[in-house]
This record gives structure tokens, C-alpha cells and sequence, in this order.
């Protein structure tokens, strides 16, 4: 089920927007952005793609405080997925606004970040 | 008219008489016309995603607690997907099993969300008939599982709940049932002149649109999409016949057409499967924690539901993601609401078939 | 005057409006059995109305309560002039002003929703009072305008006028398809909404008035020398009015504000319109 489509460490803007294009053009649906903090530290970010009944993707790492481009210009579907990264992990999109989820100011800020909670599984009841 | 209106802003919801989840849309009206439309989501967010990679053999009951709607589909998705972790092929009679119950529960969501819309354009009796109709579904499924809503049948490597001769017998007792009220249902929702005059051509979607923002399910599918994943055959769709229900029109009838196609269809599915179910296990054990990553889909009655689960061989999993079909649908709002009437926002609204606890987690 | 007279004038301006209270109760009961449900009471109207008057009583500003409390007096004051043997036209319009109160009531306060509501309500006068009108001026000229002089039977002659006031009830009932002002899913409760406790109450009272007038104005349909036969008569033709705008109600979704116009002023007109013309033809009535 799983396809590697090779991983790359940097993100530049055309890069991304690249290869989203990419896959839209080849006639793969959007399906959903998975994030994912990665043992070294790192966002990890999985762009998932519908390609013929199969769950194609390309993914790569970014540094925590490093923007990554937008796609939702190209692909108003992904904007929700966007906005979530921005309010769930505090990835940084360029001129996504946060706020779909959680309140600024009164939301526990990027909520499923590891380092903010303390490590997982440490305080579950039972 | 319009040179003596002024801009109004209404709240739709969080609390509101026509949809009772907590999903805000903010409009601007001008007059009775909608001018904009603001969604305003997060009122229900529970941080599911981090409580599901706590434990995942918790996980498979409480992934069912997403969502009180499509609570099967879930727990099907993710023991789908830990089972491709595992590598363990699961037994036929288990797959039979799983796709009855869904189709059961797809009955179950479709037909709450046809009353529903019924009950948005103010057709307070129709709603009230889906409902009966629904019920006849609901008490079969507690018959089978023992629960009405959170079925809790599926573990990791199959169903933990077998279904005997006698269960099989009932399930096809009740289709036979069912199917003529069904069909009758679908008569007065296709033919009903008062219903028509508040769906046909209202809230249109086209294709384009649909594409673009990437909607699924039976929103998809009423604007022309030929897209369901059970085509894929997961579960046990591979063994019965299958065509997605598609329509042109695009509009909320379109949407509410689909799903009640898709109510009949549904029986056809569970009539197809009893005669299939092999006797043999209903499960397989697994062994040990799993590693690796995997994608798993299924068709939940909004459409495509995908689960990514990334385990790291231990009792947590690195990363559990889940994409509800409703997170997609929802913000379509945003492209059907401008420039249709407020009389029309709930039936739009509701045509969609929005499920916050899906949206938000 | 009579003083027996004027006790029984009196008892009805008093009762007629709990009849309403009780035939509410029966339209809940009914409505709930043809949607399979159990349904409330009878009696829940007056429950209901007990409970609101026992609540705290909150305002958004004076003219909000001096709005309902005019709507009430208008709507009795109605009433009162129907049952004491008025003049039916005058009845008519002091009800209409009743009507407007309830309009005002709803444009005193800043909430979108309520301004809304009112404008609906405007709208659904505008669609139900030229029918109702014309019903009272037809019924008025073919045997009197003062009710107490009010003579015969007029069901014969004007059927089609009878069945024009059946949407008629279907807007004041607020029953679908013309469920239009207070659309429960639209507009939540429309110009009620910034009514609470006993102002709510209030609203409710003046609609009991009102009913009770329009209904009045519906028995007039049916005489008998003899009074028994005549009430009973009287009776029927008020539940039968109600019964069909409950099947109405419970076989059609609602529609939008502008067919609502449109269907009382051309169907509506037309039905009084052609009983009017057929009587003038054919003067001894239509059967």
C-alpha cells in the first residue's frame, strides 16, 4: 500500500508546489497532508495522492521553524489540511492563517506536538 | 429591493434548530441572499489523532468513538490498517462480516441523513418516516452486535463477534422488510412536488468545483464523479457487484438522491453477501507490535475515510491521521452558499452531510 | 342590553381563546400520530403557557412589551367585537392592526433573526389578508355585515370562499408548506425569537385571540334554526378546517416566501373571485 517516492531533506517553494502540480496534472486526486515529527526533530510531511485506486505520495523533511509554500492557490481542497498542520503542529505555511480548530490565546498551542506534551504514553490513566 | 438592503450578519450555529452539531457558518446577507459565507470549526476538537496513538490496542475500540455515525467504518479502517502492518491476510467469513455491518451502518447514516434534509426544508413528517425506517436497521445491528451505535465487533485480524445461521436468517428477514419501505421512501423523495421545489437546482455544485475542492462521496458523486472507493474492494467488495451511483444535476436533490439510490443499493450488497459468508475462523491472531507505516481506506457512508498509521514496535504508535470525509465536504460549503437564499442554507448545509465530531476529532 | 346576554357574550370572549388553547393541543396530538409518535397532552398548550408565565421576565427595551401587549389588545379587542355582534369588517382590520403590533414587536429589537421574521410576517400578511378579506367581505354581503344580524347557512353558496380560507389557516397555523415567518430550521422562531417567559406568553395569547376570530369567522359558514344543531355544525366545520391543515402540513415541505405570495394572491383571490361571479350569475346559489 505504501509507495516511496523518494524523500528529499530541503523545501523550496517550487519545489512543493512543483510536484503537487505534478501529481494533479498525472490525474491524482488530493487525498489528505500528514505530518508527522520525526525522531531527529524534524517535520515530516506527506502529501498523499488517490493514483488509480492506489495511495500515491512524496513527502519530505523541513526543519521545525522553516515555511513551507502553500498549495491551496493551486488546490482549494488542501486549505483544510493546510490550516490543520498550521493549528495542530505549528508547521508554518505561507499566508496560512491559523485558527480553524484552536482559539489563539486561550487553545494549548500545536497540541499534538511530542516535546510539548512530555513524551507520549507518559500519562495515560490505567 | 436591493438598493434599500443592508448587509446582515447571521450566526448559523454553533447552536441552531436546523443542524444541531456545533459547526459555525457565518453569512452575510443581503436581504434574504447570501452574500458570504465564513466557516468556524474547532468547537468539538478533542485531539483524537493523540489519544489513538497512545495504546493501539485501546485504540481499535476507541477509534469507533470518533465518530457515532460511522463508528464501524472507522474501526474498520484502522484494524484495516494495522492488519497491512502485520502482514496477516484476514479470513473471508471476517471480510464478509465486516462489509454487512458497514452496509448496515451506511443505511443507518444515509437514511438520518435524508430525514435529515427532510426536516431542513421543514417536511417534519418525512424525516420522521426515514427515521422509522431507520430504526428497523438499528435494532437489527443490536441484535447482531449488541450495540446500536458503537458496534465494537472488529479487532485487528477480523471480528471478534461471529455471525451465527440464525443471525443470518434475521439479517435476511429484515432486507425483505426493509426493501419495500426503502423503495417507497425513494418514491416520495423522487416524485414529492413540494420537496422538489425546495432541491431541485439548489446549492449547485458542478464537477469542476467538486474537483477542485475535493470533495468525496456522495457529494462527489452527485456532481458527476464516478468515485467510491469500494470499487477498490477492500473488505469483501471485490466479491459482490459494484457500480457507484452517480448524478449529473449537482444540486442538493442530486445529493439526496444519491444516498437514497444508495440505501437501496445497500441492501442489494447484504443480500449478496449472506449467501457468501464461508464457514472457518472469523479472526486470525497477531503477534507482537507492529512497525511500518500504512495507508488504509475505506468508503464511509460521507465517503473515502483514510487512516495513516505509523507504528514504531511498541505499545504507542508513532503517528495515527486520520482523514474524515467530512473534513473535505465541509469547507465545500464555502463554494455551494453564495448567492442562494436563507430559506435554502439549511437544506444545503445538511446536504452535505456534515459530521463535526468527523471534521473536528 | 340583556344582562343573560352579556354573561354569555362574555364566557365566549373568555372560552373561545382556551378553545383554541385545547384545539392547539389536539393539532400537536394529531400531527404527532401521523408522524408516528406518541405526542404531548391535550392540555401541553396551556402547560406550556403556565410555565412561561411563571418564568422570569426579561425585556430588551419597553416598546419590545408595549408592541405585545398592543397585539394582544387588538386581537381581543377583535374577538370581543365579533362575539358581542360587531361589525365584521371593523373586527377584521382591528385584528389586521393586531397583526402589524406583532411585526413592530419584531423590528424593535437589533437581532437579525427577529428582523427577519418581521419581514416574513409582513410578507405572509400581505398574502393571507386580501383572501381573508375578500372571505369576510363576501360573507358580509350576502347576509349581513353586523354579525348579530348574521342569518343562514352560507356554506352552500360560498364553498370555494370555505376552501380558500383552509391556507388561510395554513399561514396563521404556521403549519408547511407556508410556514414561512418563524421557519423553525430558517429563522429559528422569526419575529418571536427576543420573546421570553410571560412576554412570550403574551405573543401567544394574542395568536389565541386571533385564531379565535378567524375561526369565528369560519363558523359563520354554518346556521341552524336550532342552536344545538347549529354549534355542533359549528364544530364540525372548525375541526374539519383544522384536520386538513394538519394533512397539508404533514404532506408537504415548506416553501419559499415568494410562492407563498404568489399562491395566496392569484389561487386564493381566484377561488373567493369565482364564487363571487357564480353567485352573481346564478343569485340562488351554487347548489
Amino acid at each position: 500500500m505504501t509507495t516511496e517516492e523518494g524523500q528529499s531533506d530541503r523545501s523550496d517553494a517550487i519545489d512543493v508546489r512543483q510536484r503537487f502540480k505534478g501529481f494533479l496534472d498525472a490525474g491524482s486526486r488530493f487525498i489528505a497532508l500528514v505530518v508527522r515529527e520525526s525522531e531527529d526533530g524534524m517535520f515530516e510531511l506527506i502529501y498523499t495522492f488517490d493514483q488509480g485506486g492506489k495511495v500515491a505520495d512524496f513527502r519530505f523533511s523541513i526543519p521545525l521553524d522553516r515555511e513551507v509554500d502553500s498549495v491551496a492557490d493551486i488546490y482549494p481542497g488542501a486549505m483544510t489540511a493546510e490550516r490543520e498542520a498550521v493549528d495542530l503542529f505549528g508547521v508554518r505555511f505561507k499566508g496560512v492563517r491559523p485558527g480553524l480548530f484552536l482559539v489563539e490565546g486561550k487553545s494549548p498551542p500545536e497540541p499534538l506536538r511530542k516535546r510539548q506534551i512530555g513524551g507520549k504514553g507518559g500519562d495515560v490513566p490505567g | 429591493m436591493t438598493s434599500l438592503a443592508r448587509a446582515t450578519v447571521i450566526p448559523f450555529g454553533p447552536q441552531h434548530a436546523a443542524f444541531l452539531e456545533p459547526l459555525n457558518v457565518r453569512l452575510v446577507l443581503e436581504e434574504e441572499k447570501v452574500v458570504g459565507a465564513e466557516l468556524n470549526q474547532g468547537y468539538n476538537h478533542r485531539g483524537m489523532e493523540y489519544a489513538l496513538s497512545l495504546d493501539y490496542k485501546k485504540s481499535q475500540y476507541l477509534c469507533e468513538r470518533v465518530c457515532g455515525i460511522c463508528s464501524y467504518h472507522h474501526s474498520s479502517c484502522y484494524c484495516q490498517g494495522l492488519e497491512a502492518l502485520y502482514g496477516v491476510e484476514v479470513p473471508m467469513r471476517a471480510r464478509l462480516i465486516r462489509t454487512i455491518m458497514m452496509e448496515c451502518q451506511r443505511l443507518t447514516s444515509h437514511l438520518l441523513a435524508l430525514g435529515h434534509i427532510a426536516e431542513a426544508v421543514g417536511y417534519e413528517n418525512l424525516f420522521m418516516q426515514c427515521f422509522r425506517e431507520r430504526e428497523l436497521i438499528m435494532t437489527l445491528v443490536n441484535r447482531l452486535s449488541g450495540n446500536r451505535v458503537h458496534y465494537s465487533m472488529n479487532v485487528i485480524g477480523g471480528v471478534k463477534r461471529d455471525i451465527g445461521p440464525e443471525q443470518v436468517k434475521d439479517v435476511e428477514v429484515t432486507m425483505k422488510e426493509v426493501r419495500p419501505r426503502l423503495e417507497e421512501l425513494q418514491r416520495v423523495f423522487r416524485r414529492d412536488s413540494t420537496l422538489g421545489k425546495r432541491t431541485h437546482g439548489v446549492g449547485r455544485f458542478p464537477r469542476p468545483a467538486a474537483e477542485g475542492w475535493g470533495t468525496v462521496g456522495p457529494v462527489s458523486r452527485a456532481s458527476g464523479i464516478p468515485r467510491d472507493i469500494r470499487q477498490d474492494g477492500f473488505a469483501a467488495y471485490s466479491e459482490v457487484r459494484f457500480t457507484p451511483i452517480v448524478r449529473e444535476e449537482a444540486d442538493v436533490y442530486a445529493r439526496m438522491m444519491v444516498r437514497m439510490d444508495e440505501c437501496l443499493q445497500s441492501v442489494d450488497i447484504i443480500e449478496e453477501c449472506l449467501p457468501l459468508l464461508p464457514d472457518g475462523p472469523a479472526a486470525v491472531q497477531v503477534k507482537g507490535h507492529p512497525t511500518g507505516e500504512a495507508f488504509s481506506r475505506v468508503e464511509a457512508p460521507r465517503g473515502e475515510l483514510m487512516y495513516y498509521i505509523r507504528a514504531k514496535g511498541a505499545l504507542e504508535l508513532d503517528r495515527i491521521k486520520l482523514r474524515t470525509p467530512a473534513l473535505m465536504n465541509v469547507p465545500a460549503l464555502l463554494a455551494m452558499l453564495p448567492g442562494c437564499q436563507l430559506a435554502d442554507v439549511p437544506g444545503i448545509v445538511v446536504s452535505v452531510d456534515p459530521c463535526i465530531c468527523c471534521t473536528d476529532r | 342590553m340583556d344582562p343573560l346576554a352579556l354573561v354569555v357574550q362574555l364566557a365566549i370572549i373568555v372560552l373561545a381563546p382556551l378553545a383554541v388553547g385545547l384545539l392547539r393541543g389536539v393539532d400537536r396530538k394529531l400531527t404527532a400520530r401521523m408522524q408516528n409518535r406518541r405526542g404531548p397532552p391535550v392540555v401541553q398548550p396551556f402547560y406550556d403557557m403556565v410555565k412561561l408565565l411563571s418564568k422570569s421576565p426579561i425585556l430588551i427595551n419597553n416598546l419590545q412589551v408595549t408592541f405585545a401587549g398592543a397585539s394582544l389588545l387588538f386581537q381581543a379587542a377583535a374577538l370581543a367585537l365579533f362575539v358581542a355582534g360587531g361589525d365584521l369588517l371593523i373586527a377584521f382590520f382591528v385584528s389586521g392592526a393586531g397583526s402589524i403590533f406583532l411585526v413592530l414587536g419584531a423590528f424593535s429589537v437589533r437581532s437579525p433573526y427577529s428582523y427577519l421574521g418581521g419581514q416574513r410576517e409582513l410578507l405572509a400578511i400581505l398574502a393571507y389578508e386580501p383572501v381573508l378579506f375578500l372571505a369576510v367581505l363576501s360573507l358580509g354581503m350576502r347576509s349581513s355585515f353586523l354579525v348579530s344580524e348574521f342569518r343562514g347557512g352560507l356554506l352552500a353558496d360560498l364553498p370555494l370562499v370555505l376552501l380558500a380560507m383552509v391556507p388561510v389557516m395554513v399561514i396563521l397555523l404556521e403549519k408547511s408548506p407556508y410556514d414561512v415567518p418563524a421557519a423553525h430550521q430558517e429563522l429559528v422562531s422569526g419575529p418571536y425569537i427576543e420573546y421570553s417567559g410571560p412576554y412570550l406568553a403574551i405573543m401567544e395569547g394574542a395568536r389565541w385571540f386571533q385564531l379565535a376570530f378567524v375561526l369565528g369567522v369560519i363558523t359563520l359558514f354554518v346556521w341552524h334554526d336550532n342552536i344545538m344543531v347549529s354549534l355542533l355544525g359549528k364544530a364540525a366545520i372548525v375541526l374539519l378546517v383544522l384536520f386538513v391543515t394538519i394533512v397539508i402540513d404533514n404532506i408537504t415541505a415548506r416553501l419559499t416566501r415568494e410562492r407563498m405570495v404568489m399562491f395566496m394572491l392569484t389561487v386564493g383571490i381566484a377561488l373567493v373571485a369565482v364564487n363571487l361571479i357564480y353567485l352573481t350569475i346564478f343569485p340562488e346559489g351554487l347548489i
